[in-house]
């Protein structure tokens, strides 16, 4: 029972609304005894800024928890639709590339935090009696900070997180009886959406409530077995210098709090935080595991055969049962004073420690160093940027694929680029650039002068259309007309474009071509006619159908024999409808990224 | 706490010093959530933003969707329920011919139509034709073909605050195409649902 509140002093001012409920709160929560008794808690030696590593990584776990609750409002777990719904927090969202940056130099914030505050715990010999419980424990809460970064980098379902964690449960399975844990883990034998929904299910509820269990029995017993003092000072004068630890230790706490929130929104707006194409697996990639997974992954490079369990097993586990053992190996204790650690546990400890921290020098130093490697670096950033831009552009399909993308991906994929690219290495010559396809300015470029190397130059149709002899005005005019017989709403034309541009085609084109419109049984139409048929000139039909059978005769049946067509844009009968659809759309979107 | 009796017994001096600390400390700690929660806010309110959706703009024309062919609708025939197909942008996902919703049709005359919005004006359940005008299943709301309040035969009170929303329409080659608007439920006033 709380005593109840002494009345005011008569001299003092009558208490405030907010000062009576306050009052009338704690009389029924006892919450000022609970504040109290938290913030009383005795800091012998006085406040140091080497206690903050603790409360900076809980601090960093609310961080994370804040961060990772916003981004599952808005992430879906599916094969189809991670990637877009990661591109859409990072790209559309407003300050989603904020919450997605923190968030991701928080993991790295967390790893490094938990590698000063053991450290800091070390030195101060705080694992030793009473307290190894604590010091275990805080061994499992490392081992949970990294199984969160592991499962969190899978999620966005791009090709750096999907080749990655591939290696990682890889070396699960290359494990005696891993072969079980990584089906169940993966939901199958392969990757897939049961996958990502048990690595989000670990990522944002098994871990997080795990590790909160944790934080808890951490505090707990920290609390019940006090601050670890200074291990140089003596008793007396640790006892004269006490400070409770609100608000001395809470200051310094608070302050180092801001310095890890600066840094990492500095890191989030300076580098921010990539997404790369979404994860292929029929691509190659040059897998790298995020940097403070770099160590095991060197360690993996310098054993084979059957040894390679040493690498992935033995070391790592050896090194974590040093961690779990340093209390044990040193139990000593001189009398109340705390003593730095002995050279048993240091010399290890720092092999340990350096040992991680070279395997990850040499790792990222050798790949700085490999051209194949940053070669690959420097193509996988361009598709990530690219993919990014393609799907501002053309948006992502219900199957969860970046339209325009695919296109791209097809023409490279499909030997387009061997004839439509400036490097054309084909033996027949190369064909007309495919760039700004669709649009009236390449339209205008190619009325200005068709026999640009970029047009017909290269081709054998060199020298078969002539060049708009008129104004640049009128030939605008008549681009913008013939763009719109694409009938795409987005190049419709006003009637008067119509109107004088028919005027211009009237004027001269007629000779080779036959008038857009005109019916295929009226006996205004040419049937011999040399030129093109431009009824729906540059419009999704009219492409598609260009390039599965360009000797279709709308196309050049008038100009070239089909056997001349073959050879020079032979047809593509093996593409899937839906493979040129997607051409056409990425062809109709002008083509990005193919000159 | 079994460490009390080391702290030293704080003065006056001392105690105002802790005052001022703890202010100086909680503020900053308020600085430190305000940015924390600075980007989590702006990106939970991005569906406020006009126009927060990726992908291509949907032209002009999406937002007529087709109701099917003319001569599908006989003059003078009962009202028919039509569902509107429309291309979406659903946040990272472009999807074509999603159904947006479900429309009364009835064809008054050769070139005369009657497209009344299917869903309840009370709580957006969707009506259906009954007994020559609409009637909604779940709170028996009920309107006439012209899609007026309808009062009950019974007296009972007739639930929706307003008659059911007229469509655009218009006849482009041969097809009835239908300007699809939701509007706000349980308000007598009709306003668009941005």
């Amino acid at each position: 029972m709380e005593p109840a509140k002494p009345l005011p002093e008569p001299s003092e001012p009558a208490p405030g609304r907010l000062q009576r409920f306050a009052d009338a709160l704690d009389q029924r929560t006892g919450y000022r005894a609970l504040l109290a008794a938290a913030g009383n808690e005795p800091v012998p030696g006085g406040a140091r800024f080497a206690y903050v590593f603790g409360s900076a990584l809980l601090f960093t776990f609310v961080l994370q928890a804040v961060t990772g609750i916003t981004q599952a409002s808005a992430y879906a777990p599916t094969t189809t639709d991670a990637w877009g719904s990661v591109y859409y927090i990072q790209n559309q969202m407003t300050l989603g590339w904020l919450v997605r940056g923190l968030h991701h130099w928080g993991s790295s914030a967390m790893i490094v935090l938990c590698l000063m505050h053991m450290t800091q715990v070390l030195l101060y010999g705080a694992y030793r009696k009473p307290r190894e419980a604590n010091w275990l424990m805080g061994c499992v809460m490392l081992l949970l900070v990294l199984g969160f970064g592991l499962t969190g980098y899978l999620l966005p379902w791009d090709q750096k997180g999907y080749w990655a964690t591939q290696v990682a449960t890889s070396i699960m399975g290359g494990t005696p009886g891993g072969e079980f844990i990584q089906t169940v883990l993966q939901g199958g034998p392969e990757y897939g959406n049961q996958t990502l929904t048990r690595f989000y299910a670990i990522h944002v509820f098994i871990l997080p409530i795990t590790l909160t269990l944790f934080i808890v029995g951490h505090v707990g017993l920290f609390r019940r077995h006090g601050v670890t003092p200074h291990p140089k000072r003596a008793p007396a004068e640790l006892a004269r210098k006490t400070q409770p630890f609100w608000p001395y230790q809470m200051l310094y706490d608070t302050l180092f709090a801001g310095v890890v929130l600066a840094i990492l929104v500095a890191m989030a707006v300076l580098v921010g935080v990539s997404l790369e194409a979404p994860a292929d697996p029929a691509s190659g990639y040059e897998a790298r595991p995020e940097w403070y997974f770099l160590f095991l992954f060197q360690l993996l490079k310098y054993f084979e055969g059957p040894m390679t369990l040493v690498g992935t097993v033995v070391i790592p586990g050896l090194a974590v049962a040093f961690l779990l053992a340093i209390p044990f190996i040193d139990r000593k204790r001189d009398g109340e004073r705390w003593t730095r650690p002995p050279a048993k546990v240091l010399v290890p400890f720092l092999l340990l420690f350096g040992g991680a921290g070279a395997l990850t020098l040499v790792a990222m130093r050798s790949d700085a160093t490999d051209p194949a490697f940053l070669e690959a670096r420097a193509q996988a950033d361009a598709e990530a940027e690219q993919t990014a831009r393609l799907a501002q552009l053309g948006g992502i399909d219900a199957q969860g694929r970046v339209v325009l993308a695919q296109g791209a991906q097809l023409f490279a994929d499909k030997g387009c680029a061997s004839c439509h690219a400036q490097d054309a290495t084909a033996e027949d010559g190369a064909g007309p650039l495919l760039g700004g396809w669709g649009t009236a300015l390449r339209v205008d470029a190619f009325l200005a002068n068709p026999d640009h190397d970029r047009f017909f130059g290269k081709t054998v149709l060199k020298g078969g259309m002539e060049a708009w002899g008129g104004s640049a005005e009128d030939r605008a005019t008549l681009a913008r007309w013939l763009t719109s017989l694409s009938g795409d709403p987005g190049h419709a034309v006003p009637p008067e474009v119509t109107e004088a541009a028919r005027a211009l085609w009237d004027d001269g084109c007629t000779d080779c071509h036959n008038t857009p419109g005109v019916s295929h049984l009226a006996k205004a139409y040419d049937p011999t006619a040399i030129g093109p048929d431009l009824d729906g000139y540059m419009g999704f039909e009219w492409t598609r159908g260009l390039i599965r059978d360009a000797t279709q005769h709308r196309y050049y049946g008038g100009a070239l024999e089909a056997d001349q067509v073959e050879r020079s844009m032979p047809p593509f009968p093996d593409l899937t409808d839906d493979e040129l659809s997607l051409l056409t759309r990425w062809l109709l979107a002008g083509a990005p990224g193919a000159d | 706490m079994s460490h009390d009796t080391n702290t030293p017994a704080p003065d006056a001096a001392e105690l105002g010093r802790r005052r001022f600390l703890g202010r100086l400390t909680a503020g900053f700690g308020a600085l430190i959530g305000a940015a924390i929660a600075a980007g989590p806010v702006a990106m939970l309110l991005t569906p406020l933003r006009k126009k927060p959706d990726a992908g291509p703009p949907i032209d002009d024309g999406g937002v007529w969707s087709p109701a099917g062919a003319v001569a599908r609708f006989a003059v003078g025939a009962a009202p028919e329920r039509v569902v509107l197909k429309e291309d979406r942008q659903d946040a990272w996902l472009h999807q074509p011919g999603v159904p947006v919703g479900s429309v009364l049709v009835q064809r008054l005359g050769e070139a005369d139509f009657r497209v009344l919005s299917a869903t309840c004006p009370h709580l957006g359940c969707s009506v259906r034709p009954s007994g020559g005008g609409y009637l909604c299943p779940c709170h028996r709301s009920s309107f006439t073909v012209e899609g007026g309040l309808l009062p009950h035969a019974d007296g009972t009170p007739n639930p929706a605050p307003r008659g059911l929303d007229p469509l655009e329409w218009r006849v482009r080659a041969g097809t009835l195409e239908v300007r699809w608007v939701r509007y706000r439920t349980g308000t007598a006033d009709r306003v668009p649902v941005a």
